[in-house]
């Protein structure tokens, strides 16, 4: 059964047990997400808070509901695309990236039938604050909306483009968007729109379907739209609808849609804020202004959030899971697209967008040199500071494998590239440069370089122990099964020992 | 009004005491909006002081505690420039008399005219409610400068658009 | 002392160890290695036909993900310390097993080993999968000399009822004589095995037991080789048959990575056993295996206590070699006490061991339980062109990477994951941390709610809801 909204994707977490309805009282203020990074931390089920303080509207507020099970952080996803029980990583990507094989252009339906236009409120009843946004981290700037699409016009398509940039929550009417220039979005604000003094249209959609919030993360070619991969991934047409202010489309079973502009030469605080990295990231930046319109919404909408920088380490969090789950399957059909001999791209476990592992023959000399620096100069540009890359036949969604071979076949000397050379753009959410090197680029981007660096981990000779009979293994792990172990760490079990769900 | 403020080092003015414009955040509703506002490290100092939080540092974890009035909130980015614009073209077939109604002002700026201080009370009128606006309401008088440059710039168009 | 049969009861008592029995189709090497693959508990294998064997217990869960216990937690059982122990005190546990400088006195008991074994085929030891003979792992060599008995570790396989050919320590094969005898112990108290690994590693096998800390802790027994632990489950004497045989092995135990060995053939003069004899062994060369685990630690052990000792302060909090890198990068969390300092201890490091050429530096703040925020740090923490240094490649070529096995010079490579002690504290980003992020109202307001929610939840399942 596919999901076709948020809401359906709940009960489908409920159906399984890995949901937890928390009907005492509880703050937008930081207790929301502290509950939530407990839940994270401990692995637990996904909580929706169904009673939350000094809230106008009804609302409640969902703690990283993408967020899967550490051992499988795909699973949720997989299940809520109608994906079959996928023990192994490679076994999801695979079916992933055939699914994205195949887009499917969205659907227009009809304003009256679009769930999220049940309450509909323009003008003066805008109020965002009626919305218990979350206080996420004790010395954020602000209030905060971080698991969202934002669709903002692309000439060349009329579905727009759907990216994800934290929006900080200002007044009734005002918010402010982290736009890094290199990406999309951002450039065509500061280099199109800003300059003809126009204000951009667009409008941030939360709590829109699974396939939504998956292709919002991907990174699709020009000429294409998310809306089409966001179709093929769950292998129908995506519904949208026509928004009340602007000729942008929205997904419309969308649980809250926020209509408005972004201002010409105009700005607003935006952060400090905990971000992807696992640390708090400030000062504040001037950032640019939406001017609210209008917000529709489902009747009692829930409101999903995730606690940034909860994913890193062992932890996992819904941008960690979604960075794991959708734009690494799309990373892999991506590159291959490109002529890559590539059999994954995954992020890498414990801080995911910094640094990716991926799976590749080398078919000539210099193959990794073109196949790095691809990346680097295209989405890999801001935030990814690494590669890794391993021999086909390891599995880069293991990390002790990958561990292992970064340790037994990456030589110093001749197998660490491009690390002393700073000539690259960098975000400043980092970490490892000093306020000075950020400088106030208001942009986005440090005034100081870095270096974009890879790791040859593939080996230049034969494994002497040779390949393990995967029979034999198999065998091995039933046996285990059978004593009493839970089928839950093995991954080469038949359909038998999918019983544990 | 609230019990607590924050706001951020860099948006502090050098002096303290004066007035100033400031982007400040409602610590128990994170509502973020500008006020005028008036800023001493004293409580004693203020007419209605609540605590401020001055947050400084590149990740904004340092702070230091002040006293904050809120004297008016700003409308920021609230300037309608379409009423601006009605109010500009209105302007160009009606009088620019502004009749204060109150003796006592126009005692003191005829004062002002006697002492050779300005030539005709408009002029002082003039000047001292600029200079007010100038230092109390520049988004304003930016938001009217661009609408009259777009007046002067294109006279045509407006001329066969109407008064839309 | 923790004999080993006790050993295993006790991780049986902790719900750390399953027991399989026959018939098992699958070769205990594949069931072990799967186990170990899988974080999963240690194996008893009861079998009817050879002798019970026992796999994964001195190793340990990985550290890919969070845990409730440690890779080192089974082994703290066996040293006597509280599984809950931290890592330090293991290292500290096993460093104090070495040399005692004068202070050892040994203590003796009867043999536990009392009844004969006919063969040593009847054992039905482990096979690997493409080899042609079992093998023996784990296994503990003795040898006498003038000044006392000698132990290494000792592996091999089972060439015929009477014939074995081994690998053993360089150094302890030079106390040989041509006929000279040797004994091999096989399910010692682990605290005996752990002694054997760190005096290898640390190249201290001409160091009589006597002398070292384990015999205050073990009650040895003398063989034909030299003594053994009392408690040992199974002894095999041999004489030596040929001391420079020519066979190749095709695995190695991972002591031998730092170590030069050399291989025996020995003949089997006599094989003795407890009354229900169990022995440990390891999936060699697999994934997380024994061998690897306690090697990785005996080696951490050394080089904590060496490079604490060194500047006159101890500024490091804990050196760890993770079996997850195969013994192929050093982790060190230390006081950077000044600009430059991570330098110096990262060319300590080198210097006193020649495994690895790869080091990350860490904060002494950051725990050895929290490998998986380490493994995020290196990339996010440490800046990629300043704080990923590599040296001129004239440096000796490590041991245990795959690659410059020609003994070429090569690089090393530290990655420096602290803070720069240069940097004003208000540069030091503050980690997004459930202890960090939230005031403590709001911790204890969180924790709350989220027990009565799982309260609620637990009641619902009783009510059958």
């Amino acid at each position: 059964m596919v999901t076709d909204s948020f809401r359906e994707y709940l009960q489908l977490l409920e159906d399984a047990d890995d949901l937890v309805s928390i009907s005492e009282l509880v703050s937008w203020d930081l207790e929301a997400s502290a509950v939530t990074t407990l839940a994270n931390r401990n692995d637990g089920e996904v909580p929706i808070f169904e009673s939350v303080e000094e809230t106008a509207i009804d609302a409640a507020l969902v703690g990283d509901p993408y967020r899967g099970p550490q051992c499988r952080p795909w699973e949720f996803l997989a299940r809520s695309f109608g994906l079959p029980d996928v023990r192994s990583g490679t076994a999801y990507y695979e079916a992933v990236v055939d699914r994205l094989r195949s887009p499917r252009e969205p659907r227009v339906v009809d304003r009256d039938s679009a769930a999220c236009k049940e309450a509909v409120h323009v003008g003066t009843e805008v109020d965002l604050l009626s919305i218990p946004w979350p206080y996420i981290h004790q010395g954020d700037g602000g209030r905060y909306s971080n698991l969202h699409t934002v669709v903002a016009p692309d000439p060349e398509t009329q579905w727009g483009h759907w990216s994800n940039h934290r929006m900080m929550l200002h007044d009734d009417a005002l918010a402010s968007l982290l736009f890094l220039a290199g990406e999309q979005v951002p450039n065509r604000y500061y280099y199109e729109y800003e300059p003809r003094d126009e204000p951009m249209p667009v409008a941030v959609v939360i709590g829109a379907e699974p396939a939504v919030q998956c292709s919002t993360e991907m990174w699709i070619p020009t000429g294409r739209s998310e809306a089409a991969f966001a179709g093929g991934l769950k292998e129908d047409p995506v519904d949208l609808v026509p928004c009340e202010t602007s000729d942008l489309f929205v997904p419309a079973t969308a649980e809250l849609v926020i209509e408005g502009r972004v201002l010409p030469n105009e700005r607003l605080d935006e952060g400090p804020f905990g971000d992807y990295f696992g640390y708090m990231n400030g000062p504040r930046r001037s950032m640019p202004v939406l001017a609210v319109d209008a917000i529709t919404h489902r009747p009692e909408p829930r409101v999903p959030f995730c606690v940034e920088g909860t994913g890193v380490g062992y932890g996992q969090n819904s941008s960690s899971t979604l960075q794991t789950a959708a734009a690494g399957p799309d990373a892999t059909l991506g590159l291959q697209a490109a002529g890559f001999d590539v059999s994954l791209a995954v992020p890498w476990r414990f801080t995911s967008r910094t640094v990716w592992v991926i799976a590749t023959d080398r078919p000539y000399p210099g193959y990794l040199h073109e196949l790095a620096n691809f990346i680097f100069t295209t989405w890999g540009m801001l935030h990814i500071d690494f590669f890794v890359f391993v021999d086909a036949d390891v599995d880069p969604l293991n990390p002790r494998a990958v561990l292992t071979a970064i340790a037994l076949e990456s030589d110093p000397d001749a197998d660490f590239h491009q690390f002393g050379v700073e000539r690259m753009p960098k975000v400043p959410l980092n970490i490892y440069q000093t306020p000075d090197e950020k400088g106030s680029a208001d942009v986005g981007t440090s005034k100081a370089k870095t270096a974009k660096a890879y790791i040859d981990a593939t080996t230049d000779r034969p494994t002497a122990n040779g390949s393990e009979d995967e029979a034999l293994r198999a065998r091995a792990q039933e046996v285990l099964v059978d004593a009493g172990l839970s089928p839950e760490s093995f991954d080469l079990l038949g359909d038998e020992g999918g019983e544990s769900e | 009004m609230s019990n607590h403020y924050i706001t951020a080092a860099e948006h502090l003015p050098d002096e303290e005491t004066t007035e100033t414009t400031l982007q400040i955040t409602d610590a128990e509703t994170k509502r973020i909006f500008e006020a005028r506002v008036r800023i001493a490290r004293e409580p004693d100092d203020l007419t209605d002081p609540r605590p401020l939080r001055v947050v400084t540092g590149p990740h904004e974890n340092v702070s230091e505690e002040r006293y904050v009035e809120l004297i008016d909130e700003i409308d920021s980015l609230g300037i309608d420039d379409d009423l601006l614009r009605r109010l500009a073209s209105e302007q160009e077939t009606t009088s620019n008399i502004v009749n204060t109604r109150s003796d006592d002002l126009k005692v003191v700026l005829r004062y002002l005219v006697e002492s050779e201080q300005y030539d005709s009370t408009a002029e002082a009128l003039r000047k001292i409610a600029f200079q007010y606006l100038a230092e109390n309401r520049s988004d304003l008088l930016e938001a009217y400068e661009d609408v009259r440059t777009e007046f002067e710039a294109d006279p045509l168009r407006r001329a066969l658009a109407g008064d839309e | 002392m923790i004999p080993f049969a006790q050993y295993l009861q006790g991780l049986a008592s902790n719900g750390d160890l399953v027991t399989l029995e026959d018939p098992i189709d699958v070769p205990p090497n594949v069931v072990a290695a799967e186990a170990l693959r899988a974080s999963g508990p240690a194996l008893r294998y009861e079998r009817a036909d050879g002798v019970d064997l026992a796999s994964g217990t001195l190793s340990g869960p990985d550290q890919m993900q969070c845990r409730e216990s440690r890779p080192w937690s089974r082994l703290a059982l066996g040293l006597g310390l509280d599984p809950e122990a931290s890592l330090v005190s293991v290292l500290e546990t096993i460093a104090g097993l070495g040399p005692a400088g004068g202070d050892a006195e040994p203590t003796y008991a009867g043999q536990a080993a009392s009844h004969t074994v006919d063969s040593v085929q009847e054992l039905r030891l482990p096979q690997a999968t493409d080899d042609v003979w079992s093998s023996l792992t784990l296994g503990v060599a003795s040898v006498s000399t003038a000044e006392g008995s000698h132990w290494g570790p000792i592996y091999g396989s089972v060439i015929s009822d009477d014939k074995l050919r081994v690998r053993t320590p360089a150094a302890l094969s030079s106390l040989l004589d041509d006929d000279g005898t040797l004994s091999i112990a096989l399910g010692v108290p682990p605290a005996a095995l752990a002694a054997t690994y760190l005096l290898a590693v640390t190249r201290r096998i001409e160091v009589p037991v006597q002398a070292c800390g384990v015999a205050d802790d073990v009650p040895l027994v003398p063989t034909n080789g030299g003594l053994v632990p009392s408690a040992t489950e199974l002894v095999v004497e041999t004489t030596v048959a040929d001391r420079r045989p020519d066979f190749q092995s095709d695995r190695r135990e991972a002591w031998e990575h730092g170590v030069s060995s050399t291989p025996l053939s020995l003949s089997v003069e006599r094989v003795i056993a407890t009354d229900d004899p169990v022995i440990p062994f390891s999936p060699v060369e697999r994934p997380l295996a024994d061998d690897l685990q306690l090697a990785g630690l005996a080696t951490a052990a050394t080089l904590y206590r060496r490079v604490n000792d060194y500047w006159g302060i101890s500024p490091v909090e804990w050196v760890l070699l993770p079996a997850e890198a195969e013994l192929g990068i050093c982790f060190v969390a230390t006081d950077v006490l000044y600009a430059g300092f991570e330098w110096q201890l990262t060319n300590l490091l080198f210097t006193f061991s020649s495994l690895f050429d790869t080091v990350v530096v860490v904060d002494e703040d950051v725990s050895p339980r929290d490998l998986g925020r380490v493994l995020g740090d290196i990339w996010v923490k440490a800046h990629p062109s300043r704080d990923w240094i590599f040296s001129e490649p004239s440096a000796p070529a490590a041991k245990r990477p795959r690659y410059r096995q020609d003994g070429t010079t090569g690089a090393r490579l530290y990655v420096n994951a602290a803070w720069d002690p240069r940097w004003e504290d208000s540069y030091i980003a503050p980690r997004v941390s459930f202890e960090q992020s939230f005031p403590k109202s709001v911790h204890d307001a969180a924790r709350k709610t989220w027990t009565d929610c799982h309260d609620t939840v637990l009641d619902d399942d009783r009510n059958g809801s």
